[in-house]
């Protein structure tokens, strides 16, 4: 006899389904590692991921909090966005809050890369990169280096800043009506000989 | 001054204070001070008047250090005498009187007296001034140990500027080196809080820091687990039943039964 999987096992997966989210939804009011970490407050306001976004140096893959080295960041990563509506097109922006140093922030934000019009589930790879990637450079502190990704309104509605010093993320957003971050990610970077902070 | 400090430091601080006050009392305040036991002021020896004026003193224990060698021929003289000796002293040369220089014998202060009179000779006081501060330091520490090592210099600046104004004979140049000295301590207190506050907010970052990585793998295992399982399962039902992809549903003519015959 053969079974239908779908016919027995599709009410098992939706009640799973729905655990599985609370239980995210759990972890993440418990504390959500973007707001933890300072990201949401510094540099975003709160809100909802909607869209997968994966970004790649190499072999790895960037997770919130994670510690990378100039050298491990020399060029540009790879990234993945997800959605499901090719006609959507999403910016991607990455910023450094902490310059020129975390106690000291007086020059918030740099700007490291901006790239517009990437269709969703593609990456920055078929988008248009406004802003060249730069590679991260900080010479004191650890800086956290954050990828936020945003939904257009429509192609061609988003424009390049004229440097890249005291880029206000939220300032940017407002301006091309951009609204909310749809998804973020961010990892820690100091110098290649840092000590983590810690003297000797 | 006593604000500044906390509430360990007030018995100590009272008294040195109590002492300030003491040399830059006015003469005519003095007098009343003394209220109206014994000779009038100004027919007072030196020697009379600082005993007189430093006994209350010496009862706090830490007229010591405040101790001034009055020289032999200063102390047999009146104050009248040592105040005719100032004016005449004032005409002939040309050094600079600071605001508070008063005219009168009764509004000069006890400690512009003794400067004036030049009770205490200059090349003394830079060595006493060490060895007072040194001396005085050890026996603040040895009465209150539990102290922070952050109200030290608080008395020592205070035994500084006692020691000075029974030191040195220019007055100008006293003042101005008790305001220095207070600054200077003002600007490394004011340093080691910033360093501080600085320390704080960086040993909260690290905190965040470390908390936001431990999370987010948290939730990645957790993730990560329940598609391991997720898969295993499916592992699991494929090998036991092998199942067909669900048919198109076409349009089949069935043969049932529709009449129970």
């Amino acid at each position: 006899m053969y079974v239908r999987r779908t016919s027995f096992k599709d009410s098992d997966y939706i009640r799973k389904d729905c655990e599985r989210v609370k239980k995210y939804i759990c972890l993440l009011s418990r504390g959500d590692p973007l707001v933890v970490g300072r990201v949401v407050g510094d540099v975003l306001d709160p809100f909802t991921r909607l869209v997968s976004l994966r970004v790649t140096y190499g072999q790895r893959e960037v997770t919130n909090g994670l510690d990378l080295r100039p050298s491990q960041v020399l060029n540009k990563p790879m990234v993945e966005v997800g959605g499901d509506d090719l006609r959507n097109f999403y910016t991607l922006v990455m910023v450094d809050p902490d310059v020129p140093s975390p106690s000291n922030p007086h020059l918030r934000e740099y700007l490291h890369w901006l790239v517009t019009d990437i269709p969703a589930t593609t990456g920055t790879a078929f988008g248009n990169e406004m802003v060249c990637y730069e590679s991260p450079r900080p010479p004191s502190g650890i800086h956290r280096m954050v990828l936020i990704l945003f939904r257009q309104l429509g192609r061609q509605t988003v424009y390049a800043p004229g440097w890249r010093q005291q880029f206000k993320t939220r300032e940017f957003a407002e301006m091309y009506n951009l609204g909310l971050p749809v998804a973020a990610t961010y990892f820690n970077c100091q110098r290649e000989n840092g000590c983590g902070g810690r003297r000797t | 001054m006593g604000s500044i400090r906390g509430n360990i430091e007030e018995p100590i601080s009272q008294s040195l204070t109590r002492q300030n006050s003491l040399y830059s009392l006015k003469l005519h305040e003095v007098q009343t001070h003394l209220g109206s036991s014994g000779k009038p002021l100004g027919s007072m020896n030196l020697d009379e008047l600082l005993k007189t004026v430093l006994s209350p003193a010496e009862e706090e224990g830490l007229v010591r250090q405040g101790s001034l060698t009055l020289p032999r021929d200063l102390s047999k003289k009146t104050v009248d005498e040592v105040w005719r000796d100032i004016q005449l002293d004032k005409n002939g040369n040309t050094t600079t009187t600071t605001a508070h220089k008063q005219p009168t014998l009764g509004e000069i202060t006890l400690e512009d007296l003794l400067l004036k009179a030049g009770v205490v000779t200059e090349t003394i006081a830079p060595q006493e001034n060490v060895v007072n501060i040194a001396s005085h330091g050890q026996w603040v520490e040895y009465h209150q140990p539990g102290q922070q090592q952050g109200f030290m210099p608080y008395p020592v600046c205070e035994m500084q500027e006692i020691v000075m104004m029974g030191g040195l004979s220019d007055t100008p140049k006293a003042h101005g080196r008790k305001r220095v000295a207070g600054d200077i301590v003002e600007k490394t207190v004011e340093r080691r809080q910033k360093r501080m506050i600085k320390n704080r907010e960086s040993a909260a970052r690290s905190r965040a820091r470390k908390q936001a990585y431990t999370h987010e793998l948290e939730i990645k295992v957790e993730r990560l687990e329940e598609e391991n399982e997720k898969l295993r399962k499916l592992k699991e039902v494929e090998k036991i039943l092998p199942s067909e992809p669900p048919p198109d549903p076409k349009w089949k003519l069935r043969r049932t039964n529709s009449a129970s015959l």
